[in-house]
């Protein structure tokens, strides 16, 4: 074993270390993969001989210094985040800008082209020359911008600097001393002691009391405590594991060292960081589609209009210029700017809600969220154990009641639970409010600290009551035992507190209100009862049992001895437990609740246990249905012991990490699917990543909120984000797009509606800009095909799209949100920023009335000046040589001079004429589009109704033949609602119905958003959709009323 | 279906999708491309059914339809409001303003020319001019049987200016040799050219109104002629006087002498040009007598009035002409 072991060392040292030099990507992948040693399990004799070192005597310096060479210094990569460079590469060459490159370099080839040729194409050099060079100053000057507003948010955060000791204890030759943290090698013997941090993976042999918080890996908040053996095969969770990185909270260890530098757990999590890359943002691929199409259309109406005019003029030069001039038509200079101006205004509006977005895209990104990944600890909770739940008097009573404080039992209790305390309050924050004073001591103790204190004045007791005694809390007893002498009774009394089984062994008698009664395996079974039943609401129980000793044997000032125990033990009187939780954050369930409501999971990722996992979800409302765990808890029975068939049933399920580890991707993929509602529990860092990134190849966009250094890698690769300012771990911070300056979940629900807005004001900003380019290039074509003054000049077009449109464009960015628009579903991938329907809209509709405006300000200032429309047409070359004359419709000759006076005037009109319809354009009103997924045929509501399918598939429905008619078929607001009316008691049901052998089953699944019960309304004015399905022996479904849903229209129900 | 399920054990919605769930392989690119331009099972031609492309085409042509007799009738109603015989906007408001240029004729046939170029013994080299000084002197030809014209017409003189609503004549025999059945002399190299003043509507010429204060600028034989004229006949004042000169002093002497017919300019009673019936813009036939041949000749004509800004480079106020006679 030994042997094949250092060979798989070497071996995997060298594989990585090649790796290194050729492909970044699969040491990436070799990250992503929880590489377990299993140097846990190993004893400490094996140990030594795996790593070549001694116990007692540590490494000797040499060898400690060949293996510094052969595997590099004990250090973490370091965390690049993204660079300014990246930043200034990506506001300047992004998609959209690169084509707007493109259309100042097409320019500048434009002005040599004319320079050599002469001007025949209606634009002289000098215009191609300015449109260039204002193209350019536009890019530069928006993509300044962008990077000013994107490097202001990025103040420089350090990594995982932090957490990185400066030095370490080692035993090298048998003597210790102190070296630099980097120079730590494989095998080194090293000591901790609490305040310092850990060094490396560090195998424990030997440790008194020790104590770590592990919380940067696991996201479990609660200290660990350590002991030399191994207790899992995870060494995530092995208890004679410490980790790199982890601060020791208490006692002193002694371990060898078995993993270094990036070979830890905690540089496997840097290197994914680091290493891991961001798809492109949603609205980045908006943008590109946008580019596509425009393109498409540049090019289309150019490569149309060169044909056209090569067949009227014969000159492939004319013909590219014209093409040149369309093209540039239709790149919407400005629209970059409105661009970047509308998602800076969005996030400094978030900003002032606390909620500070890294890049300017992440809004948008936040607004098409579908899915949002959140860590538990810290983000949903207060990652603060807090009291909620007492149980006397075989009552389980809420933290908020406080209506039984004088009975006997609860009274006893919290006397109980006020004296049996380590936990104090720092001296310096005594003065502060309780919530906000420091405690020392742990968190369990705390939580009973503050509570009591709060509720009981605990201090006052205490200092009434002093400790004469005290047994601390051991793991190998599970209790803790103090005697104190009592103010009102003058004796000395007896308190035991710790595990509830455990001290219920203890006891005799249990109190209640009225009398002590012995304990008889009844009632022991019925205080066990209530003990799962807290602690399947995911709560910690701790238990309390007293016993008065007797005044006549220990008299006040009895020495007691906790050593020999010179006091009774046992016969004690159990008074009841406290249960404890680390709380849901204030109003989270209302976030959560919004989320939901806009159709938008919520899911749980936590590295704690399933039942507190799924306690916590049921209390946010990640999780509203049933899960085995709950069939589990209700019969009394192990989650493995649930029938597979009723496991099948749930729609909501906890999925632990070891459950995880054994699913195929295809597995997660089809659990994904198949619940509504999911709890990851028990998850590593890497296992977070997996389920972000299956979930996004499951076409969500991700968001991922955490706090932890554990998350970070999630957060990296999520589509978006998000750290918390607060409580969050400056790794975090690094790796999120977003950071919630006070870790409120509500500025997310803030965050996503200002996401939508800003993608449907966006959607409107474009359709805005796009609207002006069919009376920019219309011209060209009257021009060279019809022979007409030309009516619009290049600098015209440049003044339109970067001068009067810039304003009105911006201030749609401005447009308040929709009122439902946290009532829609998420925005569909296939649902574009901008589509066929608004270009063609933009091009032919809109467009061509401004055209039509602009041409008719243009005959008229020429019919008054005597030149009739009749005369304009195909005048091209006389018009623009410089000495003929033409004559106008009154016969007045009219020079160079004066005609081109003219034309600009005619110029002027057309302009001011598109400006104003401009301006005056009807706002598009461009909501999320309509997923209507059925069509009713209206001619034939009558029995026998048609629903068509977007399928093309039609049925009729002979409602006749059911006790069901459709009462109301209405469309309201993109999607129809039917209503089914049961015509016996006219209700709306969900009733079963037997007839004719026909088992009709209407399910009315969904009204108004919400799942419908039954007595509930669905009136038509309150009903935004049903989801009606009457369905009959499925052999045969004949009868299929469909669901109409948003969120379900990508599946096709037949009627 | 390999696992029989009890059908309670599925949703509804599940059971659905189960039976009606579309299973078709996927399709190649071509494929696609041939399905998209026409599905037989939708009856879809590029992604349309025939209803809704006939709607769309329906809609569109409403729509476009609807737009242009918005436009059609906003055009209407503007030509209506407009007075087809005279412009809106007149002399000073107008942008062609009140300062006429002056035209030639004939026009070489390239726009942006003003060469007239000919051999003199070749009939077939200036054949070109003489028919287009023909066509544009076809209006000035007084035709009997051409009615309504010629019913306006009215003979002018210094003292008799035409009534209201007559136009006058232009007397196409007073150009002496410069008429069409003369061959215009070109045959002889010695060209005619015709000089026109645009018409600007409206527009009265403000006349030199004694031959003391002609401006200096003014060519000494123009002045001279002039002085002649008026001493003759006061009335003679009311001309838009004309010069034809070479331009530079090597073109001076090869222009040789220059007949100006039937006045040296513009009599006044043809102003103003107000888009009457038949109006007939006055000419002044130049006649170059001896130019030299074989040489290229630049010459500048000029019109003089005290309303007639000049300027050489702009061409305002003047004409550039180049003759070679070969």
């Amino acid at each position: 074993m030994p042997t094949r072991r250092r060979s798989s060392i070497s071996i995997s040292g060298r594989r990585l270390s090649g790796q290194r030099v050729h492909a970044e990507a699969s040491q990436l992948t070799l990250m992503r993969e929880e590489t377990h040693t299993g140097d846990h399990f190993l004893t400490p004799a094996q140990l030594e001989a795996v790593f070549r070192t001694n116990l007692t005597t540590g490494l000797t310096e040499e060898f400690a210094q060949e293996l510094l060479e052969s595997h590099g210094e004990n250090k973490l990569k370091e965390l690049r985040g993204t660079t300014h460079w990246k930043i200034f590469r990506h506001n300047l060459f992004g998609w959209f800008q690169c084509v707007l490159w493109c259309g100042a370099i097409l320019n500048f080839v434009g002005y040599f082209f004319s320079g050599n040729s002469g001007s025949d194409s209606g634009h002289s050099g000098k215009e191609y020359l300015y449109l260039g060079c204002v193209i350019t100053a536009t890019i530069v000057g928006t993509g300044l911008f962008g990077f000013y507003q994107e490097a202001k948010n990025m103040a420089v955060m350090s990594g995982f600097e932090k957490m990185i000791p400066p030095n370490a204890t080692v035993i090298r030759e048998g003597f210790k001393k102190s070296i630099p943290n980097s120079q730590v090698v494989l095998g080194d013997i090293v000591e901790m002691t609490a305040g310092e941090i850990v060094p490396a993976d560090v195998r424990i042999l030997s440790c008194t009391n020790f104590k770590t918080d592990m919380s940067s890996l696991t996201g479990e908040s609660e200290p660990i405590k350590h002991r030399p053996e191994c207790t899992n095969t995870n060494p995530l969770e092995s208890k004679n594991m410490v980790f790199f990185g982890c601060p020791v909270n208490e006692g002193s260890a002694r371990g060898i060292v078995v993993a270094t530098g990036e070979a830890t757990e905690m540089g496997k999590i840097a290197g994914l960081v680091t290493g891991l890359e961001k798809d492109e943002t949603p609205i980045a691929k908006e943008i590109t589609h946008f580019i596509k199409l425009i393109c498409g259309v540049a090019f289309t109406f150019g490569i149309v209009f060169f044909i056209m005019v090569y067949m009227i003029q014969k000159s492939w030069l004319a013909a590219l210029q014209y093409m040149l001039g369309i093209i540039l038509a239709n790149v919407p200079e400005g629209l970059i700017v409105t661009l970047t101006v509308c998602m800076t205004l969005s996030a400094n509006n978030l900003k002032r809600k606390n909620c500070l977005a890294k890049t300017l895209q992440a809004v948008e990104t936040l607004g098409s969220t579908s899915c949002i990944c959140s860590d538990k600890t810290g983000t949903l909770t207060e990652n603060q154990m807090n009291v909620s739940h007492l149980f006397c008097n075989y009552t389980i009573y809420d933290k908020t009641d406080h209506s039984h404080v004088s009975d006997h039992a609860y009274a006893t209790l919290s006397l109980a639970a006020s004296l049996n305390l380590r936990a104090t309050f720092a001296h310096d924050t005594l003065n502060l409010p309780i919530e906000k004073r420091r405690i020392i001591g742990d968190a369990s103790e705390s939580a009973i600290l503050r509570y009591m204190e709060i509720n009981r004045s605990a201090t006052q007791t205490r200092q009434d009551n002093p400790k004469e005694a005290e047994i601390p809390f051991s793991s190998a007893y599970k209790y803790q035992v103090t005697i104190h002498r009592m103010l009102a009774t003058h004796n000395n009394y007896l308190i035991m507190k710790g595990a509830p089984e455990i001290v219920l062994e203890f006891c005799v008698k249990v109190i209640t209100d009225e009398e002590d009664q012995y304990l008889t395996p009844q009632i022991k079974k019925e205080l066990k009862a209530n003990f799962t039943k807290l602690a399947n609401m995911g709560e910690r129980v701790i238990g309390y049992c007293d016993y008065q000793l007797p005044l006549s044997e220990y008299p006040l000032g009895y020495k007691f001895d906790t050593q020999e125990r010179n006091f009774p033990l046992e016969n004690l009187r159990f008074l009841g437990a406290i249960s404890m939780i680390d709380p849901p954050r204030h109003n989270i369930d209302q976030s959560i609740g919004l989320c939901r409501q806009a159709g938008i999971k919520v899911i749980m990722v936590t590295g704690d246990h399933p039942v507190t996992a799924l306690a916590i979800s049921r209390q946010c409302g990640t999780i509203t249905e049933p899960t085995a765990y709950d069939y589990a808890f209700e019969h009394h029975i192990d989650l493995s012991d649930v029938p597979p068939h009723i496991k099948q049933q749930f729609r909501a399920a906890v999925i632990t990490g070891d459950e995880l580890r054994k699913m195929s991707t295809h597995d997660l993929k089809a659990c994904q699917k198949k619940y509504k509602e999911i709890t990851f529990a028990r998850t590593s860092p890497q296992q977070k990543l997996i389920i972000v990134e299956s979930y996004q190849s499951l076409g969500h966009v991700v968001a991922v909120t955490g706090d932890g250094v554990n998350d970070s890698p999630a957060l990296k690769k999520a589509d978006i984000g998000i750290a918390m300012g607060i409580t969050g771990t400056e790794v975090s911070k690094q790796a999120a797009d977003m950071i919630l300056m006070d870790d409120n979940f509500a500025s997310i629900v803030l965050g996503i509606q200002e996401g939508r807005r800003i993608f449907d004001n966006l959607k409107k900003t474009i359709a805005y800009t796009l609207t002006s380019n069919t009376p920019e290039m219309l011209p060209f074509v009257l021009y060279a095909c019809l022979g007409m003054p030309l009516p619009m000049t290049l600098i015209m077009i440049l003044v339109i799209n970067v001068g009067t449109d810039l304003l009105p464009a911006m201030s749609l960015a401005y447009e308040t949100s929709e009122s439902d628009i946290m009532n829609l579903p998420p925005r569909k991938l296939t649902d574009h920023l901008v589509n066929r329907v608004l270009i063609f809209m933009a091009y032919f509709q809109i467009g061509l009335i401004q055209f039509f405006a602009g041409m008719y300000c243009y005959f008229v200032v020429f019919a008054q000046s005597g030149f009739f429309p009749s005369s304009l047409l195909f005048i091209r070359d006389k018009w623009e040589t410089s000495t003929a004359t033409i004559k106008d419709t009154v016969g007045r000759s009219w020079f160079y001079a004066d005609r081109k006076r003219l034309e600009r005037k005619a110029q002027t009109a057309y302009f001011v004429a598109v400006c104003w319809t401009q301006v005056s354009d009807p706002e598009p009103e461009h909501r999320q589009s309509s997923n209507c997924i059925a069509c009713i045929d209206f001619s034939a509501l009558d029995n026998n109704r048609h629903f068509i399918a977007p399928n093309g598939v039609s049925r009729a429905i002979n409602t006749n033949t059911h006790n069901y008619e459709v009462v109301n078929v209405f469309v309201a607001r993109a999607s129809i609602v039917v209503a089914i009316r049961n015509k016996y008691n006219n209700s709306l049901t969900d009733k079963d119905e037997t007839r004719d052998g026909l088992t009709v089953e209407i399910l009315i699944l969904e009204c108004a958003g919400s799942l419908w019960a039954p007595g509930k309304e669905c009136s038509r004015s309150t009903a935004d959709w049903i989801v009606v399905a009457i369905e009959s022996v499925p052999t045969a479904p004949t009868l299929w009323l469909v669901g109409f849903s948003r969120y379900k229209s990508n599946k096709a129900y037949p009627c | 279906m390999t696992v029989k399920k009890r059908p309670s054990d599925l949703t509804s919605l599940e059971r659905f999708n189960l039976y009606y769930r579309e299973k078709e392989p996927p399709l190649t690119a071509g494929q696609k491309f041939r399905r998209f331009i026409w599905n037989p099972k939708t009856k879809q031609f590029c992604g349309r059914t025939a209803s809704s492309w006939s709607k769309i085409s329906l809609f569109y042509f409403t729509f476009y339809a609807a737009l242009a007799i918005l436009v059609a009738i906003c055009m209407w109603t503007f030509l209506q409001l407009l007075d087809a015989r005279q412009p809106k906007w007149q002399l000073e408001s107008s942008i062609i303003g009140t300062n006429p240029g002056l035209g030639f004729r004939p026009t070489p046939p390239e726009v942006a020319s003003s060469v007239i170029w000919y051999r003199g013994n070749e009939p077939s080299s200036y054949r070109f001019w003489i028919e287009e000084l023909s066509t544009f002197l076809k209006s000035y030809k007084r035709d009997a049987n051409k009615s309504g014209a010629g019913q306006n017409i009215h003979n002018c003189d210094f003292k008799l200016p035409p009534p209201a609503g007559k136009v006058c004549d232009v007397d196409v025999n007073a150009w002496g040799p410069c008429i069409e059945e003369n061959g215009f002399a070109y045959h002889k190299s010695t060209p005619c050219v015709f000089l026109k003043l645009n018409k600007i509507f409206g527009w009265k010429p403000a006349f030199y109104n004694s031959s003391d204060s002609l401006p200096t600028a003014m060519p000494d034989d123009l002045k001279d002629h002039i002085r002649n004229m008026t001493a003759f006949d006061k009335n003679y004042l009311n001309m838009v006087w004309v010069s034809c000169q070479g331009e530079n002093p090597a073109d001076r002497e090869n222009i040789g002498p220059i007949q100006y017919l039937p006045y040296r300019g513009f009599p006044g009673y043809y102003f103003p040009y107000t888009n009457q019936e038949g109006y007939l813009s006055p000419l002044v036939a130049v006649h170059l007598q001896r130019p030299k041949t074989g040489m290229l000749i630049n010459i500048e004509c000029r019109a003089w009035a005290h309303n007639i800004m000049y300027d050489r480079h702009e061409g305002i106020g003047s004409v550039h002409i180049e003759i070679m006679v070969e």
